[in-house]
């Protein structure tokens, strides 16, 4: 019990692995065994997660659950595990959305069923690694082999498209996670030249330590590109515009499960990579491309909305919402303040829960009709009183309804956005010198809410309400009781933190805090980044130009003041800029 | 001159107790050309027992006691025995071992039983063998050359088929250019400074001895050898002979020429550069640089479009030389000691775990040959997930362990040479890599889906025999076991790499 308790991370990562080669061990004609072995390795875990909730002190900083030894000592590289808040609410989320999972495909997979569950527990633990690790090597190893399961469980059980699906989205992510390899490597070979021990380090909470407020000039040009390598990596799991072009087809053809899984949870991993890394170890070169940041998320939150608007497959309509919804998350992200940073990690969890609740919504009626095509659906509320009910709720709380989750996450994001400094923002010397930035980004976000509305109510509509005119919905079974029971544990969420969001905040608040401060705090590396869109386009987007670097030696000697040392272009200070 | 010492040849005893094994398998074959009964069998246990007498010395007593003493090195300085050879010839070694494993069953299949086969085959480890050991230039080129006309009647011993004929006759064309102009390298190496000993002619630069009229020679001699090495390690341009070659031999002899003559030509790199032109770092190390993206951008470009594994495997195998480069050429230009020792070690940990991911890779293709069936095409290995789900899976490791995915020893390996790029300050270097080591997924893929995603297209069992499955499973745990856990093979390389301690500081 001891050992236990002690070592909880890794007994909750690597439980649904090792339930994965146990079944490797049984006859794959006994279908059985696997659904509900899978199931009970499942809800086991996510059992044994439920501690981490209630034994987590919320008024302690830094990481949690500690658990370190060595691995490849040779080049520092170690098993390092260990939790915050903001990985807490991640972790649970991606046991219960896996149980879930689980739960949604006893009928749905047929084929295959062996592969299938073993596939889905592999997963599980891939995805638990990348929330716990807090060693980059480890890190890493789990965030590529993640993707081999993942692959399977679309390229087998997906739909017409599958093999092209898979493997798109295998290349893509892949894609960018090497470069963010690279990233690693730089910044390991970086870490005995700043200062740190000389046998070299993958241990994030060390590297922080040395290299996240470190304000010397070559190290502030390398941080550019080395941001430039991570932010490939995140942005094209998350997906930022425009490197989204993986998830329609990776989520339509994705089995109900596999799609659940995608959208729900590792979605989150390109969000949290920000958070966990990019954040702590690259501040001033997030500040440095905040601008492009905050562009690219709100060009997400109305581009994905307006896309969905247009779909008239059910799944690809919620495939883009998701696109919307992460523009969302990483807008309150870049916010960097406080109240952005909280929302966005809270809104995470809302997009986890609603979304994964959307998916298997389309997954039940999938299973029933074989279709998705929007045209054939109309007045299901009338046969499926059930269906419709819970499927109005997720619908409100992905919308964003008062009283429901979506609310709150996405009112959060909303407050913090509307402080983003007017220095973030673009200058348009064409236009007038028309200012975007500040509470422009804010304003954005608030018209994605009401396109969100109307897409998600038009989806509504479109299919539950009306006339009941095709024959062959007139007999649709509504759901069983283990289908509600998949959805009634995130309904409950939904309202748990629609109704009494404090207990999440809590958690969120130290790990927050800390983050803000050292984003903002003293010996912060503080940066005005205005840009005239015409003029200095170029500086902007190929960073470690003239400007900077002229600028920062002359700034590094004022100690105490915050050094303005990433400006390019024409600054525009706080008090002079206005937004629109 | 000092009078040969018969002594020193104790030193050798691998190698002549191997020599003899395979003259004693040909003198068998005299006997009765049905090799079938004792041909595996005695040559697997030539290659243990080699083994064994290798490995007394190290085990006994630990790498880090080879450290190149004099009592190592024997015939003035023409025979080496350090660390960097014991390793390599164990890797040479091991890979014999496991092409042995996989060819009894090929041959049978194939019709051909021969002793001479398998003394080729240990002949030609004999060769590789003694590469690791080269001290000098006449070494290395009788090694080299002794390696090389054993490969050459084994790429074409399938002789009732065009296709092992024709890449016999490319390999052995292309071959015998690439020795002329490795020897003509040599011969202006050895005109402008009196010596073949590496050590010697390392020293001569330094001092220089050199004017700088000759200066151009000496380069031009280098490229020369340069070039011929390239041909060995098949790296572009020197790689044209690769995909017939590789295509047309016997599949176990495929999976040897992708592994231990890949490595015999690296460790003669490892051997000559450092030493020998240790002081043109830069200079050949851009050169190598140009092979290296050259290798990596070509290979993994036309592999896309293979339709036969071992062709696919035939230009994946160029680009893996591509980024194995990237180590050597960290250990040419790495600004400081340990950015050169860390591309060193990179080198040896990436051979090392190449020798094993291809050999089970090309071992797999082998397996499917059947009577009538070859087995190499793509298409061949549809259903295998449900014919036999563990060959599938050790397949998919191997795959997945060559594209570079973490948890197999192949991510082990390429992040230690793309660490050696960034760690030389070549990032640029290192994005060309990760960018082909990304696409070089697409066609591994391919066989991926073949086997798991499409149905089988016959009803023939799947069924390796215990010598085949005995060395697909070494091949599967090394690479699972060391792709979560490398810490043993990290020192290991690590231990390895100290014979270099000399030059190196």
């Amino acid at each position: 019990m001891d050992w236990l308790s002690s070592h909880l991370l890794t007994v909750v990562t690597f439980l649904p692995l090792f339930g994965a080669l146990g079944l490797l061990f049984v006859r794959r004609e006994r279908t059985q065994v696997f659904i509900y072995g899978a199931t009970l390795v499942a809800g086991l875990d996510f059992l044994l997660s439920l501690p981490l909730w209630f034994r987590f002190d919320t008024s302690k900083s830094g990481f949690q659950f500690l658990e370190r030894s060595d691995w490849i000592p040779s080049i520092g590289a170690q098993y390092f595990l260990g939790i915050d808040g903001i990985s807490l609410l991640l972790i649970l989320l991606t046991t219960l959305l896996g149980f879930l999972a689980i739960l949604s495909s006893w009928t749905a997979v047929t084929e295959r069923v062996k592969e299938y569950y073993i596939f889905l527990l592999a997963l599980q633990t891939g995805m638990l690694g990348v929330f716990v690790s807090l060693d980059l090597f480890l890190f890493y190893v789990f965030w590529e082999a993640m993707l081999v399961p993942m692959y399977f469980l679309i390229g087998i059980w997906g739909g017409p498209r599958k093999l092209y699906a898979a493997i798109k989205f295998f290349l893509y992510t892949l894609f960018g996670s090497v470069l963010m390899l690279l990233g690693i490597l730089a910044i390991y070979f970086y870490y005995p030249q700043a200062g740190g021990a000389a046998a070299g380090t993958f241990d994030l909470t060390e590297l922080v330590r040395v290299l996240g407020n470190l304000n010397d000039p070559q190290w502030l040009d390398m941080q550019k590109w080395i941001f430039l390598a991570f932010f490939l990596g995140f942005a094209i799991k998350v997906p930022m515009f425009p490197f989204h072009t993986w998830l329609p087809d990776a989520h339509v053809e994705a089995p109900t499960a596999g799609s659940v899984i995608l959208a729900g949870v590792l979605l989150k991993m390109g969000t949290y990579g920000f958070v966990r890394f990019a954040l702590p170890l690259l501040p001033a070169a997030t500040k440095w491309y905040l601008p492009w940041l905050l562009l690219l998320s709100v060009v997400g939150i109305i581009y994905g909305a307006l896309v969905a608007m247009a779909q008239t497959d059910w799944k690809k309509l919620v495939a883009y919402s998701s696109v919307s919804h992460l523009g969302f998350c990483t807008l309150g992200l870049f916010a960097l303040n406080h109240r952005g940073l909280s929302g966005s990690v809270l809104q995470m969890i809302n997009h986890g829960l609603s979304t994964g609740a959307l998916f298997l919504i389309v997954g039940l009626i999938y299973e029933r009709r074989h279709t998705r095509d929007l045209a054939e659906f109309g007045g299901l509320s009338k046969v499926m009183p059930v269906f419709a009910t819970l499927f109005l709720i997720v619908t409100m709380s992905s919308i964003g309804l008062p009283a429901l989750n979506g609310f709150i996450g996405e009112f959060t994001i909303l407050a913090g956005a509307w402080d983003i400094p007017a220095g973030y923002g673009f200058l348009l010397p064409w236009a007038g010198s028309l200012h975007i930035g500040g509470r422009f980004w804010a304003v954005c976000g608030a018209l994605g809410i009401v396109l969100g509305a109307a897409y998600m109510l038009w989806l509504y509509q479109r299919t539950m309400f009306g006339r009941l005119e095709n024959p062959e919905n007139a007999k649709l079974k509504d759901l069983s009781m283990r289908e509600v029971m998949t959805l009634v544990p995130i309904v409950a969420c939904c309202f748990w933190i629609g109704l009494y969001p404090k207990p999440f905040f809590d958690v969120l608040e130290r790990p927050v805090t800390e983050l803000v401060e050292r984003l903002e705090g003293p010996g912060a590396p503080a940066v005005a980044s205005v840009r005239t869109a015409a003029t200095t386009a170029d500086t902007a987007t190929a960073p470690g130009t003239a400007p900077a670097a002229t600028t920062a030696p002359a700034t590094t000697t004022a100690p105490g003041t915050a050094p303005d040392t990433m400006a390019a272009g024409s600054t525009v200070t706080a008090a002079q800029g206005s937004s629109r | 001159m000092p009078a040969f010492d018969p002594n020193q040849l104790r030193l050798l005893s691998p190698e002549i107790l191997l020599s003899a094994c395979a003259c004693l398998l040909l003198v068998f074959s005299l006997a009765s050309r049905d090799a079938r009964l004792w041909g595996p069998g005695l040559s697997t246990l030539a290659c243990t027992v080699t083994l064994a007498a290798l490995l007394a010395y190290p085990l006994q007593f630990g790498l880090e006691a080879m450290r190149l003493p004099d009592s190592f090195v024997a015939f003035q300085g023409a025979f080496v025995l350090d660390a960097c050879a014991v390793f390599f010839k164990a890797l040479f070694l091991l890979s014999a071992l496991l092409t042995l494993l996989f060819s009894e069953r090929y041959l049978r299949e194939g019709g051909s039983e021969g002793g001479e086969y398998y003394a080729l085959v240990l002949f030609a480890i004999v060769g590789m063998m003694l590469v690791a050991s080269a001290g000098d230039f006449l070494t290395l080129f009788v090694a080299l050359e002794t390696a090389a006309l054993a490969l050459y009647p084994l790429v074409g011993y399938a002789r009732r088929e065009p296709r092992s004929i024709e890449g016999a006759l490319k390999y052995f064309l292309v071959g015998s250019f690439a020795t002329a102009l490795f020897l003509f390298g040599i011969s202006l190496v050895y005109g402008l400074t009196g010596t073949l000993s590496f050590g010697l002619i390392g020293m001569s630069r330094s001092i220089g001895a050199l004017d700088p009229a000759q200066a151009p020679w000496f380069l031009l001699g280098m490229i020369l050898v340069i070039a011929g090495l390239g041909f060995k390690i098949a790296a572009v341009p020197f790689h044209m002979w690769a995909p017939d070659a590789y295509q047309g031999a016997p599949t176990p002899i495929t999976g040897l020429l992708s592994t231990a003559s890949k490595a015999a030509g690296f460790v003669a790199m490892l051997r000559l550069f450092p030493l020998a032109f240790g002081r043109l770092g830069d200079r050949w190390s851009l050169l190598l640089v140009i092979l290296s993206v050259a290798s990596m951008s070509l290979g993994t470009f036309a592999a896309l479009t293979q339709d036969n594994v071992k062709r696919m495997l035939a230009y994946s195998s160029i680009a893996h030389a591509g980024y194995a480069l990237l180590g050597l050429v960290a250990a040419g230009r790495g600004p400081d000691l340990g950015t050169r020792e860390w591309g060193m070690q990179a080198v040896f940990l990436y051979l090392l775990v190449y020798t094993f991911v291809n050999l089970g890779a090309f071992g797999m293709v082998a397996m499917l040959k059947r009577r009538g069936v070859a087995g190499d095409r793509v298409a061949d290995f549809a259903g295998l997930g449900r014919k036999n789900p563990l060959a599938a899976f050790a397949m998919l490791v191997f795959l997945l362990s060559l594209a570079g995915i973490p948890a197999t020893a192949g991510f082990v390996g390429k992040w230690y040479l793309f660490a050696a790029a960034v760690h030389a300050k070549l990032a640029w270097l290192a994005v060309v890599a990760v960018v082909n080591s990304a696409v070089s997924l697409y066609f591994y893929a391919r066989i991926v889906v073949m086997m798991y995603m499409r149905e089988p297209q016959d009803d023939i069992p799947f069924r390796p025999t215990f010598a085949e499955a005995t060395a697909l499973l070494i091949c599967l745990l090394f690479t699972l076991g060391f792709g979560l856990y490398p810490r043993p093979l990290v020192e290991l390389t690590r231990h390895s790499i100290i014979a270099f301690a000399p030059w190196a500081l």
